[in-house]
């Protein structure tokens, strides 16, 4: 160690110094305060002896102005002073002084305090370098974080979270507690919902949402159902997420038409369903185990269907919510939790009744700042805004004009949807994807229409009672089964003109018998169209340009245009 | 000579002890250091610079305190009590005093280092 003793008493720093030297320290010597500061600037010593009355500047001037000098390096300063009365050696202290040691000197216990100043300062700078590298750690650690929230949010980015219907609170940082809340338009009109929770926190609880999120938007832009997607999911966590990490989850197909929702919940907490203008509360329970967990095999995609009328609401939420704490440690639970949705509050104030109540609860406790919630509403589809198909300004590398020609056989038939591959190839058209709620109806229609009614024989005006519509389908699985011949061939084209506008084409046969078209189409006139049956033809005659049967009307050719002008009524 | 009275011995044997060859040098220092402080005394307490007296009286008693002189020390601080209250009775005798005390002093600690 490096010791400045800083005295004006010749006798008295001699003696000093030849204490401290033989206790093996090296000395630097000074004779009054301002050359205490020179020196100690010059020569950056570890600990300072500093007399109180010198001349020049006196002690306690010298050891101020040094301690500011110093900054946050620890420079311990020890007033010598053979004043012996209780405020001047409070004094010293007050001055900056670390301690004092009284004048005639004890060498024993000098070298006591400069050893425990000496312990101090090492402490001190081990302190300071921890300290320093925890703030850089963080610091890179906020960066990280920073970065992969921006990739995730491009990810993320296609949703449709802030559609009028939705009510969502998500923390800045959500997707590194482990919450990711997903939601998409489906082309064929509806919404897919996803509320996760992984297990864990941090960059592992983060790290499963990407390939989670861009399956969740991939495959529900391409038509795909949500049963598909999910088992889509459970197959890519279970392959990518270590043994005993996984996702929670809510998950919900929400149809517009139909006015219901499907719901798939593994390993989440109860969810509300509130119906009759907030009179009616059904509690959702999770049924299944999280995502990431089964194998493919094991991996169960039953999901529970509920109704839902206009302005009826679904609540979600991570386990946050229920979990919140107090500062003393209490949950807020499933009771306080029931309670806020029995205090016969608006339906349009609930969403923030939930919050406030959890806020409240929690009152001044440090968040753990994982709670996510969202309400869905039932609305009429055409109260959201248009889904964001924007038709961007694309690079020529979009197909224009091609066709195609797909025939499905017997096993194909049997056990494959084509839909989805199709769709795949329509919306690659910009164009198209603008229109592809519209197209997926069309498509998936006639194909439904040339299955069942071409190839397996099945006829629709069974269906026009709710019993027949029982026997429609026991019927349907029997000739699946029994399925040995047919086939249904698919022939799609599209053509445009400058990228200006365009014509989409499809034309699908089926080894059926074909039916009298001409008789069917004068019967399904518009009046009629909420029966149950009819092969869907007047719904398809309200979407396309133009809709043909051809032959014996096994033969279907329906053609779309874009930009649309004159729709066919 | 009697060195008790003039000396905490005990410390002064642990001093030698703890300056070892360099024990002469430190007692030189001291007198050098001290001989000038009486004139400085006297001119002080002549021009009636109690500011001045209360620093030579503090400094020579830490010194003298260091080396052991115990009673010369403490007639120091009786200088300083006396400046720091800016009163000048009986000062006078103390100079005197200090003067004959540091004399045996300086006389005893030469003697150690012949």
């Amino acid at each position: 160690m490096k010791i400045l003793i800083a005295d004006d008493n010749a006798s008295d720093r001699f003696l000093l110094s030849k204490i401290i030297s033989k206790q093996g320290h090296e000395v630097v010597e000074a004779e009054n305060g301002k050359h205490a500061i020179d020196c100690y600037v010059k020569e950056a010593p570890d600990i300072i002896l500093m007399d109180v009355l010198m001349p020049e500047l006196n002690g306690k001037e010298a050891a101020k102005e040094i301690k500011r000098i110093a900054g946050e390096d620890l420079v311990p300063i020890i007033f010598l002073t053979s004043l012996v009365d209780a405020q001047s050696l409070a004094d010293c202290l007050e001055a900056g002084g670390d301690d004092f040691l009284t004048k005639p000197y004890n060498h024993i216990i000098l070298k006591a305090k400069i050893d425990a100043f000496v312990r101090m300062r090492n402490m001190h700078a081990t302190l300071q370098k921890q300290r320093d590298t925890i703030a850089a750690n963080n610091q890179h650690m906020l960066h990280e974080q920073r970065v992969a929230k921006a990739v995730f949010d491009n990810v993320a980015h296609s949703g449709c979270l802030d559609a009028t219907n939705i009510k969502y609170m998500l923390s800045p940082l959500a997707v590194f507690n482990g919450d990711v809340l997903l939601a998409a338009r489906k082309p064929s009109g509806g919404m897919h919902v996803f509320l996760g929770d992984f297990t864990g926190h941090g960059l592992p609880a983060a790290i499963g949402a990407m390939p989670m999120a861009e399956i969740f938007y991939g495959m529900t832009a391409k038509g795909f159902a949500l049963r598909d997607i999910l088992r889509e999911i459970n197959l890519k966590l279970k392959s990518i997420l270590p043994v005993g990490f996984f996702c929670c989850a809510a998950v919900v197909d929400l149809s517009f038409t139909k006015r219901s929702v499907s719901m798939w919940m593994g390993g989440v907490p109860d969810c509300y369903l509130l119906s009759q203008q907030g009179t009616q509360l059904k509690t959702l329970r999770s049924h299944h185990l999280p995502l990431g967990v089964l194998s493919s095999d094991q991996f169960d995609v039953e999901m529970t269907e509920h109704s839902m009328d206009f302005e009826d609401r679904l609540f979600m939420w991570s386990d946050g919510i229920v979990e919140a704490r107090d500062s003393a440690g209490n949950m807020f639970g499933e009771e306080r939790l029931q309670a806020v949705f029995k205090q016969n509050t608006h339906p349009d104030l609930l969403f923030e009744a939930v919050k406030e109540s959890v806020n409240i609860f929690v009152g001044e406790t440090e968040r753990d700042d994982d709670t996510t919630l969202i309400e869905l509403k039932m609305v009429d589809e055409s109260e959201l805004e248009q889904s964001e198909l924007v038709l961007e300004q694309r690079m020529t590398t979009d197909p224009s004009d091609w066709k195609i020609d797909y025939e499905l056989g017997v096993d194909s038939l049997k056990y494959f949807n084509p839909l989805p591959l199709l769709m795949h190839i329509v919306m690659e058209v910009p164009a198209l994807r603008a229109m592809g709620g519209q197209l997926f109806t069309v498509v998936a229609e006639l194909i439904s229409n040339a299955f069942e009614h071409g190839v397996l024989k099945l006829d629709s005006a069974l269906k026009s009672t709710p019993a027949g519509f029982v026997d429609f389908y026991t019927l349907r699985e029997k000739r699946v089964n029994e399925l040995n011949s047919g086939f249904i061939k698919i022939n799609m084209t599209h053509s445009s003109a400058e990228g200006r506008s365009g014509i989409f084409c499809i034309t699908i046969e089926d080894s059926g018998e074909g039916f009298d078209y001409a008789k069917k189409t004068s019967e399904n006139k518009p009046q009629d169209e909420n029966k149950f049956s009819g092969r869907g033809i007047p719904l398809i005659y309200s979407l396309c340009h133009s809709l043909e049967y051809i032959g014996c009307g096994n033969k279907v050719v329906a053609e779309i245009h874009w930009p649309q002008k004159n729709v066919a009524k | 000579m009697d060195k008790t009275s003039h000396f905490d011995t005990e410390a002064l044997v642990m001093l030698e002890e703890i300056m070892e060859d360099e024990f002469p040098d430190l007692i030189q220092v001291f007198i050098s250091d001290s001989d000038p402080r009486l004139p400085a005394l006297q001119q002080a307490y002549d021009v009636q610079d109690c500011s001045s007296l209360r620093e030579l009286a503090h400094s020579f008693k830490g010194a003298s305190g260091n080396l052991s002189a115990l009673p010369l020390a403490d007639l120091c601080f009786k200088i300083e009590e006396k400046a720091r209250d800016t009163n000048l009775d009986g000062i006078q005798p103390l100079i005197t005093a200090i003067d004959t005390e540091y004399r045996v002093v300086k006389k005893i600690l030469l003697s150690l280092i012949k």
